[in-house]
């Protein structure tokens, strides 16, 4: 009882200074959770990963892009994503669940994939990068 | 989310003690000391109460980072302290920052005391310059952070963001996400024309 009503009390606030110190309203995912990448299977020469995008949140096809530990570009093969006229970038192409990419076995380590999305609600993120870890 | 108050969170606070204070001499009747454990209780949850809160609220000022004019002048938003401040956090490849432009420059026009100061976050003045022509968009304000610099210190990690400031230069309200014309409207009235923070702007 004591512990439910001191949530009741502070939960809130303290729900939200962790997310945005300066307080203010904050019901958006982080971008760790929008986008997620797991499920790594080695096939014949490439890696397969699947990325997993948060529900009501959108990553943009062509933000995709992954670097190995040279600095250079890897070559990945995305699916067909979901086509969607954007103030911005015109007619564009979106993920939304899940999809599968692939790459190289033989790029090197440690690679890292850029990329960047909003939420359907209203907020994008600024470009973001997660570490793409292939081990065997 | 909601909006907290720190008046609301002291009378919630000091119901919330009071009621615990009835529980814990509820569940000592037996005991010799009733009251006095209730008490005890009840005010040192008051305090933790009022800590969070204090914690909460305090004061955070206009971010002292280094910007550039569109013409690359420096300016630090610092330099807006005297005047009550709306700071919008914003990019060219962001839908929803793209659709709330004009809502800011309405408020422009409206409360002229106000300084509306829209912070392009990561891009160049090329780039800025290209899209404000392009939709046609007039603002007295726009200033350039190249690297973000004011999402960082402000921790806010999502974009549009819309951070308010008093004519002291501290911060009162933050809104995530594209703000319509009504809620934009509703804030500045709410925090900046309540008072008299206006008044030296307006003689």
């Amino acid at each position: 009882m004591f512990a439910f009503l001191f949530y009741g009390v502070s939960g809130t606030t303290w729900a939200n200074s962790a997310s945005f110190p300066w307080g203010g309203e904050n019901e958006f995912l982080d971008a760790e959770e929008v986008f997620q990448l797991g499920g790594i299977r080695h096939l014949d020469g490439r890696v397969e990963a699947t990325g997993t995008i948060a529900d009501d949140y959108y990553v943009y096809r062509h933000s995709l892009k992954l670097v190995d530990g040279r600095g250079d570009l890897v070559e990945l093969h995305l699916p067909t994503g979901e086509a969607r006229h954007d103030e911005f970038f015109g007619d564009t192409e979106v993920y939304t669940d899940a999809l599968h990419l692939y790459f190289p076995a033989e790029a090197a380590a440690p690679l890292t994939l850029h990329w960047q999305g909003c939420a359907e609600a209203g907020i994008c993120y600024p470009p973001q990068t997660l570490q793409v870890s292939v081990s065997q | 989310m909601m909006d907290v108050e720190p008046f609301a969170m002291q009378a919630l606070g000091i119901a919330a003690a009071v009621f615990i204070a009835w529980l814990v001499t509820r569940a000592t009747q037996v005991s010799r000391r009733p009251k006095l454990i209730g008490v005890a209780a009840g005010v040192a949850f008051w305090f933790a109460g009022n800590g969070v809160v204090g914690l909460l609220h305090q004061p955070q000022p206009l971010p002292d980072v280094q910007l550039a004019t569109l013409d690359d002048q420096p300016m630090s938003l610092t330099s807006y302290t005297g005047r009550p401040t709306v700071v919008n956090l914003w990019a060219t490849w962001c839908p929803p920052c793209r659709r709330e432009m004009p809502v800011f420059e309405h408020a422009q026009a409206e409360f002229p005391g106000v300084a509306i100061v829209m912070v392009n976050q990561g891009e160049s003045a090329r780039q800025a310059q290209a899209f404000l022509d392009s939709e046609e968009l007039s603002f007295s304000d726009v200033l350039l952070d190249p690297f973000s610099r004011t999402m960082q210190v402000t921790g806010t990690r999502v974009l549009p963001s819309t951070l308010f400031f008093d004519a002291q230069g501290q911060w009162v309200d933050s809104h995530v996400g594209e703000i319509t014309t009504a809620n934009l409207e509703s804030r500045i009235l709410r925090h900046f024309m309540s008072g008299s923070q206006l008044d030296s702007d307006e003689e």
